[in-house]
Parts: structure tokens; C-alpha cells; sequence
């Protein structure tokens, strides 16, 4: 079997004062969708914190494409290729739309490291809703906008792990569709995904695997075909 | 006509007046830094000019072109080793290190270069330009000229360009910026470095137009934070505009009150501002 | 009193029995140093009260320099006040005038507040310059001054000093001090739990514009003359801010230690003001970088001594809080002796 592009081991990590991470292990292969399903306060964000490198996490490994990569600053994780949607979207609110790609791209163009899959013209092939609003001030758009360029914006810097958290918290259902449709056609390509998404239905349709946190520990984890949507919610709720 | 060549004069300063401010205005816009050797900064540069390349024979624009990548330097590197370990553990650290760079900083130039005042010999002091009937000293209109060609460089540089977006990112989203691959640190070695020499510039132009002691680093650094003030933190062309408007209260305090009362004057308008507007006069506009 | 607290007390003591015994060991020399630290430690006291522990950075103090002089050269020469009196109404004036100072200032925040402050000290300075019945830039000169005693002009340095460390110890293991350290520690978080943040700060500002003014009024009085662009200066705030930074921010011995760092540099370095303030600028800035606690913090920490405890320790009966648990309410405090 071919090595995991990520596995966790016994991660460890606070939220200030607090232990929100308490030792997670799991594995993510290449190409593959790993769902991260729990209530608020499980230590879903914080773990995806530890993930990208925003975080230093106090204990475990972190191995990324063969590599050790704990406690590796974000700034170069990203170079590494783990990318992050945040929680809350964080669309720069002084840049445009375009400027909030460009600035993503612009990084990478000075030490590109992988093939370009995903120029900016790409991101807005995925999303034609930005491309009217590409003048347009990123505090200006709408939520749904501003997740498709928080997705964009992550793409340009040409991933090859891909952070999702809160797919589609407050976002319509017309919105939510077209961020899934364009997810999906990312995941055609080969880019691997671990998102957060709390329809749990939409979790187990579209992943391959799935751990589900409660209180940083996981309770339940697995492939999604062979879970119910009843025993997802009692690991849930704890 | 006579008032209205007061007014324009006056006006005029205030191109300086912006120029010094600028500086101020990036540090804090990126940063949260109030840099209290911002002032000692463009002293800094005026007396490199006039007490070491001019005396080396070098010639005067040349000269001018050297101070400004000189003090981009000094900036880069103060933010690097000194500045910015401070930054991040509370307001007091940070204003005690600038302010300790800035004590520093003007009594080496008090020892180095003693407590005369200084000017560049030039001829540009006294002559004037005339046009349609009134008559500008011309150091004034070159302060305001420059001042204004400063801003536009700024403008473009942080409108146009990669490192320029990458600024106002960083200074939007410190840890957002991150998940772009930019690493704060280095972006505010870059802004501390473009804001020192923003400072060179004003040092250039203190130099050629008036004259200078070791002390005046403190009267340009509350020249800097008043600019700042009026304009609202808004935006560096606000800045500018601060700068205007701050040499327009003084103006009129000169006018109505007596010339000593220039400065007192500027000081109250401010402080005013402070209380009762402190967003700054002017509307935030994007930068 | 613990055994640690009876030493504490007795090395106080034994201090202040030293510097009251001044003349029998020292001559004027002594006493010219032990002025100079004095009042120093007295501005420095002060400042430490507004940033150590209120939070207020301000690099305005000179305001009340120069408030307290003039006032104490105004009584004498324009009032015909005693020296004495002109002191007490020299902080009285200060005090009276902190409170719309403060009122106003206390809007601006971290480093807006340092500034605004030196900007509000800079207008002070600029009308004194022009106001004839002062003496415009040139000052006045206070006779009455001449007629003091030194040794008189001493005891009341050293009772000032004194006085000024009992009241500041005072406050702070009161409940206004308690407030104090609370807003020092977690400002919002002190409002949140009911302390009156702006009063207690208020209180801080007022306080410590009276020391400052006393301070100032010493060293007005020994000169004995005044000149607006001297006692407004800045550089009144700087020294103070680097004693208490070099001293240790936040803890009563700090400025003691500052203020001593200080004059004994002072006397080393000679009259060359210039070389002083390089190296007292040089220092600070590396203390705040490398031991952000000063002298003090560095004694604390290595040895464990402290000479004023105000640190208070929880009740042995405060049980530990499970990691996630929302903070107890505070609980009443007992002193550590």
C-alpha cells in the first residue's frame, strides 16, 4: 500500500489555556476525501490549525508526504502544499477579488514548485460568480462569494492537500451546491480534501472516510459508505 | 493677494508636512506601531547628507539619491533585530524600545555633530517662484512637489504591485497573510525599511530648506502624529491631505492669534481631533 | 509577621535610619546624590504608577513637572507664599487639573495616549513660553528658595521619597490597589468582574500628577528657578521611563532600583548629559528586549527577594480549576507576609 499523503499521530494541541486536541491519529491517502465531522468546541479548528502550520502543535506527529512537518511555520506549509480555507472565510477586506487571488498567486509564482493546475483564470472558470465581482472589494461580496474566493484563493497557491473548515456554514443551498459541484470537479482532478462540513449527510455523500471529534478525542472513524447516519450522530453527541 | 499667498505658503508646508507624516502613517497601518524614532529617522538623513556625502564632494542630487536607500537600510534593520521582537507583548515594549532608539539616535548626533544648526548651502533658499501675480519661495513648492511625488510612488507601489499587495494583506489579516505564504515578519522589515525612507526623503528636503539640530527628530515626530491624526488612519493620501490641513491650522493660528501661536494652535486642533473625531477628518478610503 | 517579613522590615528600617542619620555620616555631597535620588525616585515612582500598573503609558508626565514648579515659583514670587505652602498647593493645583486632563486624554489608547499626552505637555510649554506673568521663555527665579536650609530642603526630599513608597505600598494592598493590578493584568476582564476601571485609573492619574508636581517643586526649589522649555521637557519622561524599565515596571523596589541605576550613572558619566542618555536609552531598550521585568524582576526570579510584597497569593483552600473550567470569581485575598 502506498504511503498516506498525511497521517496524524497522537496530536496534541491547545486553545489557549485549554487542551482542545488530545491525541488524534488518522491517515489520509492521495486523491481521497477525509470528512471531520463534530459539534462546536470538539477541536476541529484548532486541529486544522495545528494541520497548516498557523499553530504549533505541543505533541504528535505530523507527517506530510513523507516528511515531518510539525511545527513547520505556515507561511512555508504552504509552499509545502497544505492549504487552508478558514472558518470565517478571512477575504482580505482592503484587496479586490482579483487581488485577493493574486496575492495567493503571487507568492507562488516566485518559487513555484509544482505545475500550475490552478491559475486564477481557472478559479474563475470554477466560480463564474467572481468574475463579475473581480473589482469588486473582498468586504463587498456576498458570504457565498466570499467562500468560493476563500476556496479560490487556496487553490491558486497550488495545494496538494486541501483544509476545508466549514464547507458550507451560512452559505444558501444554491450556494452550497455550486462550491460542492466545483469541489467536486478539484477532487476529479486528484487533490486531496479533509474538510469540515456539519451537514452530516453531505459528509458521509461526499467523502471517502470520515473521523468524527468529540471533546479532541476520535470517537468514531472510518469509511463513510460503511457508517449510518445514527451512529455518526451518537459519536457525535458524545 | 497677500492672504492668498500666505495661505498658498502655508499650504505648501503642509507638502512637507505630509511627507514626514507618511512614514508614520505606514508603520502604524501595518503594524500597530506608533515608531517614536520615526522624527530622529529623517534628522538622521539630513544630517548624512549634509555632514558626510556633501562634504565628500559628492554632488547634491546623487547625495540625495544615496540617503534614500541608506535609511531604508537603517529602518529594514532596526525593525529586524530591534523593533520587531518587541512587537506582540503589549503597548509598553514597543514605545519604550522607539523611544529608546530615538534618545539614542539624537544624542550620537548630538555628540557626533554637536548641537549647531545645520542647513545646506543652496541656493534654492532664497530664491522664489513667480506666477500670475504671486510669488512662492521655491524651496516650498519643491517640498510640496517631492511630498506629492512621494505619495504617488507609494500609492503605486502598494496599489500595482505583488510586494505591495502582499503589505496591505499582511496588514488586513496578520495570520490570514500567512496561509498566503507571506511571513509577516519580513513584510514589516518592508514596510519599517519603505517608511524610513520615506523619512529620507523628509530628511532630504529638512536639509535643503530649513535648518536642523539633533532635537528636531522629537518636533518631526509630533509633526508626524498630528499629520497623521487630522488624516485619519484611513489611507496615505489622508495622510497627505493631513498634512495640508495641519499647516492650514497653524496658518490660521499665526493669522488670528500671532505668529507664536502657530504651533500652539496646530497642538489644539488636534487634540480636539483626538477627543471628538478621532477617525481624522478625512473619510476612510481604501489606500 | 513571618520571619521573611520581620527581615523586610527590618532592612527597611534600617535604611530609613541611615538616611535620616545622613548628616552625622555624610556632608554635602551625601546629600546632594541623595536629593538628586530622592526626587528621581520620586518621578519614577510615579510613572510606575501609570504603566505598571493602570496601564497608561505616558509620555506627557512633564506636564505636571512643569504645572508643580510653576506653581510652586508663582506662589512664592507673585503670592508671597512660604515655600512650605507653595509645595502642598503646588500638588493640590496638580491634582485638580489631572482630573479634566485625564477625563480627555484617558479617550486614546496604547501608543495614541503616550503621544497625545506629550502633545498636551507640548502645550503647556508653548503657552508658559509666552505668558508674561510667568516670565515668558525666560522663566522666573524664586527667592524665597535661597532662604532654605539644606539639610531641611534634604528631610523633606527624604520624607517625600518615603512617604511617597508607604502610600504606594499602601494602595496597593488596598481595594482601589487590588483594582489596580486587576486592570494592570487583564483590563477587560477587571470590568467584566465590576471594577470601575475608569475611576481607579482616574484615581492612578490624579495621584500620580500630585507626586510629580511635590517632585518637581523639590527640584524647583533647589535650582531654585524655572524656565518653560526645561520643565516641560520630555526628557523628564524619558529618564523616568527608563529608571522604571531598567528598575523593573510593575513592582514597588523597581524605580527605587532604577532611580539609583540612574544617578549613579549620572555621577559616573559625568556632565556630558549626552553619553548618559545614550547609554540609559542603550540599556533600556536591551532590558525590555532581553528581561522585560528590570533589576527587580531578575532579583525576584533568581533569589526569590522581594522588599514590598504586594503579590497576593490565593487561599490555601482554592481548589485547582479542571483545564477548560470558566475562571472562579476572586476570592477575598491574603496578604503574602
Amino acid at each position: 500500500m502506498t504511503q498516506p499523503l498525511l497521517r496524524v499521530d497522537g496530536l496534541v494541541a491547545s486553545y489557549g489555556q485549554l487542551q482542545a486536541v488530545r491525541g488524534v491519529s488518522f491517515e489520509v491517502g492521495a486523491g481521497q476525501a477525509l470528512a471531520v465531522i463534530g459539534e462546536n468546541g470538539a477541536g476541529k479548528t484548532t486541529l486544522f490549525h495545528s494541520l497548516c502550520g498557523l499553530h504549533g502543535p505541543a505533541a504528535g506527529d505530523v507527517v506530510f508526504d513523507g516528511e515531518h512537518v510539525r511545527g513547520v511555520p505556515a507561511h512555508d506549509l504552504v509552499r509545502r502544499g497544505i492549504a487552508l480555507v478558514p472558518e470565517g472565510r478571512r477575504i482580505f477586506p482592503s484587496l479586490t477579488v482579483d487581488e485577493n487571488l493574486r496575492v495567493a498567486e503571487d507568492q507562488h509564482r516566485r518559487r513555484p514548485s509544482r505545475a500550475r493546475r490552478f491559475p486564477r483564470a481557472r478559479v474563475y472558470e470554477l466560480f463564474p460568480d467572481l468574475v463579475a465581482a473581480a473589482r469588486r472589494g473582498g468586504h463587498q461580496i456576498s458570504g457565498g462569494q466570499q467562500q468560493m474566493l476563500a476556496i479560490g484563493r487556496a487553490l491558486v497557491s497550488e495545494p496538494r492537500l486541501l483544509l476545508l473548515d466549514e464547507v458550507s456554514l451560512g452559505l444558501s443551498p444554491a450556494v452550497v451546491t455550486i462550491v460542492y459541484d466545483a469541489l467536486a470537479a478539484i477532487r476529479a482532478d486528484g487533490m486531496t480534501l479533509v474538510f469540515v462540513e456539519q451537514d452530516v449527510h453531505r459528509s458521509l455523500a461526499f467523502s471517502d472516510h470520515l473521523i468524527c471529534l468529540h471533546k479532541g478525542t476520535v470517537r468514531l472513524a472510518g469509511a463513510s459508505r460503511s457508517h449510518s447516519l445514527d451512529a455518526v450522530r451518537r459519536a457525535y453527541f458524545g | 493677494m497677500q492672504l492668498v499667498e500666505t495661505l498658498l505658503n502655508g499650504l505648501l508646508v503642509g507638502g512637507l508636512y505630509g511627507l514626514i507624516g507618511l512614514g508614520l502613517s505606514i508603520n502604524f497601518g501595518t503594524m500597530r506601531l506608533v515608531h517614536l524614532a520615526h522624527g530622529d529617522l529623517i534628522v538622521l538623513g539630513a544630517y548624512f547628507l549634509v555632514t558626510v556625502l556633501v562634504p565628500a564632494g559628492i554632488p547634491p542630487l546623487v547625495a540625495a539619491a544615496i540617503v534614500v536607500p541608506a535609511l531604508f537600510f537603517v529602518g529594514w534593520t532596526l525593525q529586524r533585530f530591534v523593533i520587531g521582537p518587541s512587537l506582540g507583548r503589549g503597548v509598553l515594549p514597543p514605545l519604550i524600545v522607539t523611544f529608546g532608539i530615538s534618545t539614542v539616535l539624537q544624542n550620537i548626533l548630538l555628540l557626533g555633530a554637536t548641537a549647531d544648526a545645520r542647513t545646506l548651502q543652496s541656493s534654492l533658499a532664497s530664491a522664489g517662484i513667480t506666477l500670475g501675480g504671486l510669488t512662492v519661495p521655491t524651496v516650498r513648492v519643491v517640498d510640496f512637489v517631492v511630498g506629492l511625488a512621494c505619495l504617488g510612488v507609494l500609492l503605486l507601489l502598494l496599489g500595482r504591485t505583488a510586494l505591495g499587495r502582499a503589505l496591505r494583506a499582511t496588514s488586513d489579516d496578520r495570520e490570514t497573510a500567512r496561509l498566503m505564504a507571506i511571513d509577516p515578519r519580513k513584510m514589516y522589515a518592508a514596510a519599517a525599511g519603505i517608511a524610513a525612507a520615506t523619512g529620507g526623503v523628509a530628511g532630504v528636503l529638512l536639509a535643503a530648506t530649513s535648518t536642523f539640530y539633533p532635537s528636531t527628530g522629537s518636533e518631526m515626530l509630533l509633526v508626524a502624529f498630528e499629520v497623521v491624526v487630522v488624516g485619519g488612519l484611513g489611507s496615505l493620501t489622508g495622510t497627505f491631505l493631513g498634512g495640508l490641513l495641519l499647516a492650514l491650522a497653524q496658518l490660521l493660528g499665526a493669522r488670528f492669534l500671532g505668529p507664536s501661536y502657530a504651533l500652539v494652535t496646530g497642538h489644539l486642533v488636534v487634540l480636539g481631533i483626538l477627543v471628538f473625531r478621532p477617525q481624522g477628518l478625512l473619510p476612510r478610503t481604501a489606500p | 509577621m513571618t520571619r521573611a517579613g520581620r527581615r523586610r522590615t527590618a532592612i527597611a528600617a534600617a535604611l530609613v535610619v541611615v538616611l535620616v542619620a545622613c548628616p552625622t555620616w555624610g556632608g554635602s555631597g551625601a546629600r546632594t546624590l541623595l536629593i538628586l535620588f530622592a526626587y528621581n525616585a520620586a518621578l519614577a515612582q510615579m510613572w510606575n504608577l501609570l504603566a505598571g500598573y493602570a496601564g497608561l503609558v505616558s509620555f506627557g508626565q512633564q506636564m505636571f513637572v512643569g504645572l508643580g514648579g510653576y506653581t510652586l515659583a508663582v506662589g512664592c514670587e507673585r503670592f508671597g507664599l512660604g515655600v512650605w505652602p507653595a509645595f502642598g498647593l503646588a500638588a493640590v493645583v496638580a491634582a485638580v487639573l489631572a482630573v479634566p486632563i485625564g477625563a480627555l486624554t484617558f479617550r486614546l489608547k496604547g501608543g495614541y495616549f503616550a503621544v497625545g499626552s506629550w502633545v498636551v505637555a507640548e502645550v503647556f510649554r508653548l503657552l508658559f513660553g509666552t505668558w508674561g506673568f510667568v516670565g515668558n521663555a525666560s522663566g522666573m527665579f524664586i527667592r524665597r528658595a535661597r532662604d532654605v536650609d539644606p539639610w531641611l530642603l534634604y528631610y523633606v526630599a527624604i520624607g517625600l521619597l518615603i512617604g511617597m513608597v508607604a502610600l504606594v505600598v499602601a494602595t496597593l494592598r488596598s481595594r482601589p490597589g487590588l483594582a489596580l493590578m486587576a486592570i494592570r493584568d487583564a483590563e477587560d476582564a477587571a470590568a467584566s468582574l465590576g471594577v470601575h476601571v475608569w475611576r481607579v485609573k482616574l484615581l492612578a492619574f490624579v495621584v500620580a500628577a500630585a507626586g510629580t508636581a511635590l517632585a518637581s517643586a523639590l527640584v524647583t526649589v533647589q535650582t531654585p528657578f524655572i524656565q518653560p522649555n526645561a520643565a516641560f521637557s520630555i526628557q523628564w519622561s524619558a529618564a523616568a521611563s527608563f529608571m522604571v524599565v531598567v528598575g523593573g515596571l510593575g513592582t514597588v523596589e523597581g524605580p527605587l532600583l532604577g532611580a539609583a541605576v540612574y544617578v549613579v550613572l549620572q555621577e559616573r558619566l559625568g556632565a556630558n548629559g549626552a553619553v548618559h542618555l545614550i547609554v540609559l536609552g542603550a540599556i533600556s531598550v536591551i532590558v525590555m528586549l532581553v528581561a522585560p521585568r528590570g533589576l527587580a524582576g531578575l532579583v525576584r526570579d533568581r533569589l526569590g527577594w522581594t522588599l514590598f510584597p504586594v503579590v497576593r497569593k490565593p487561599p490555601p483552600s482554592a481548589t485547582p480549576r479542571p483545564a477548560g473550567a470558566p475562571p472562579q470569581a476572586p476570592q477575598a485575598p491574603q496578604e503574602k507576609a
